[in-house]
């Protein structure tokens, strides 16, 4: 429970590092997608209903902080309705970040046996993938919020670069979590199930 | 699957269903509340951001300070003199509308504000400002820049769209662009007042600068390139004849055509900007009646 707690505390961390994280100029403003990296190690490290709140709650305030909402205003309206018109709402869809890291989320947990063996290289790899992904659907979203699809070179690019900083980073995060549940003596790995390479 | 695997999952599907379901206002709410615990950092994070990115930018002379501070001086005395005119606009305005049974009447004041922290990606394009709700900024009002402007040989500065205010927390705001697909204006060309469009953002990779779209007007009268494109004023957010760019380019289809537009502020370079705030007087717009919307 106070592992549970603890790991809450550092997503809300990492939101706030987030914050001071610039993008890179040469690389499409692309950056460390830090509360990714650390939501699918958390995500890998818990059992499925604590991964569940997790996603909700790091989906929620993930949107609550940068969502930007469609216009619904008067002026917007009237102006459509002189020209008769009926503007696409082109803002994106609150709540649509929890769907995302839930979907994530559950794919974590489908390498979480691995995981609890101690093979964690399938688990890296994955919060690579999860953060492409991520970035991925998030704009084939706003594409179809808005209508049409664009797909210039350089958003492959961004959000490539932006999965492959992530997954630079995501050791560290593995590593943290690694260690806050030594200390709080919760036991992620599994030792019986572990394999034994150099016994047998 | 075990039992409470299953109940957590309904759980979960249950709440993001009515997180879905929110309205706007709402969500706002959510937004303003959330945006305000972190808008500390967010302040702090745009400064080491800028720190960070400002450690390969040249420093600049006393000189050179001296200068931009000169012609910020040109743009504030200008702003003053705006102000009075849009207060003297205001008042006929009010005294048009007034003739035509309107109660309500807007007036506008400038707030000044820094933009701290530039979001570059495909997503959205938009900035944060370091005034907030504690400022009295709310959603969806325009900001403005001072651009210089010459016509007729006489160059003169003058308040340009930049966008409008997106969330607000506490101390901070975000500032749609007028580049982004989510900002759209009702738009009027300057000396042709029958035509009418609105005005939005053009989807464009992360490096470039995307021009506008004027769309939804009719394929007559065509617009030549140079045309000033202003606000329209309906709705009364946006305050009728605020420069919002040039025409560029004209292109006709069925029945309908738009224009391209150059934005008339420079994104890239943007630092210092106004909000325009409605007056504590004035009342919020009226809602407008569903029954009324065209299919």
């Amino acid at each position: 429970m106070i592992f549970h707690f603890l790991l809450f505390l550092v997503l809300c961390v990492s939101m706030i590092i987030q914050d001071f994280i610039p993008g890179f100029a040469w690389a499409y403003h692309s950056h460390f997608h830090l509360v990714a990296v650390v939501f699918f190690a958390c995500a890998v490290s818990v059992p499925f209903p604590v991964m569940l709140m997790f996603a909700f709650l790091t989906g929620f305030i993930w949107d609550a902080k940068n969502m930007v909402l469609p216009d619904e205003s008067y002026a917007l309206k009237l102006a459509a309705e002189n020209l008769g018109i009926i503007l696409p709402k082109a803002g994106g869809t609150f709540g649509f970040s929890i769907f995302l890291f839930g979907l994530f989320g559950a794919l974590m947990q489908g390498i979480r046996p691995l995981f609890r063996r101690g093979r964690w290289e399938m688990a890296l790899l994955m919060a690579g993938a999860g953060t492409f992904f991520l970035l991925l659907f998030e704009y084939l979203w706003i594409n179809f919020r808005r209508g049409g699809l664009y797909f210039p070179a350089d958003i492959w690019y961004y959000i490539l670069t932006t999965a492959l900083l992530s997954t630079a980073v995501a050791p560290l995060a593995f590593y943290l979590i690694h260690r806050l549940a030594k200390s709080c003596g919760y036991h992620i790995r599994l030792e019986a199930m572990a394999y034994r390479r150099w016994q047998s | 699957m075990r039992r409470l695997n299953v109940l957590a999952l309904f759980v979960f599907i249950g709440g993001l269903a009515y997180v879905f379901m929110l309205d706007k206002e709402r969500a706002q709410k959510i937004q303003h509340t959330v945006g305000s615990w972190f808008s500390p950092f967010t302040k702090a994070g745009a400064k080491v951001q800028d720190a960070i990115a400002g450690v390969t930018e040249e420093t600049k002379s006393p000189a050179q300070l001296k200068q931009e501070n000169d012609q910020l001086q040109i743009i504030a005395n200008q702003f003053h003199i705006q102000q009075q005119a849009l207060d003297t606009l205001e008042k006929e305005n009010a005294d048009l509308r007034g003739a035509l049974e309107f109660r309500k009447h807007y007036g506008f004041k400038l707030i000044p504000a820094e933009i701290i922290n530039r979001t570059r990606s495909a997503w959205y394009r938009e900035a944060k400002i370091d005034k907030g709700f504690k400022h009295k900024i709310t959603e969806q009002t325009p900001v403005l820049a001072a651009v210089l402007v010459t016509d007729g040989g006489v160059s003169r500065y003058e308040g340009a769209l930049v966008g409008k205010i997106g969330n607000v927390s506490d101390e901070v705001a975000t500032v749609v662009f007028l580049t982004d697909e989510n900002c759209r204006v009702a738009a009027t060309v300057k000396g042709l007042n029958n035509v009418r469009g609105i005005l939005m953002g053009a989807r464009s990779s992360v490096r470039e600068s995307p021009d506008l779209r004027l769309r939804f007007l009719k394929p007559e009268p065509v617009l030549e390139p140079g045309r000033q494109v202003l606000s329209d004023g309906v709705g009364e957010v946006f305050p009728f004849g605020i420069l919002l760019g040039e025409v560029t380019r004209f292109e006709s289809g069925d029945g309908t055509a738009e224009a391209a537009v150059r934005p008339a502020v420079d994104f890239n370079v943007l630092r210092h900007v106004f909000v325009l705030q409605p007056n504590e007087d004035s009342v919020p717009p009226p809602v407008l009646p569903k029954s009324t919307k065209k299919s």
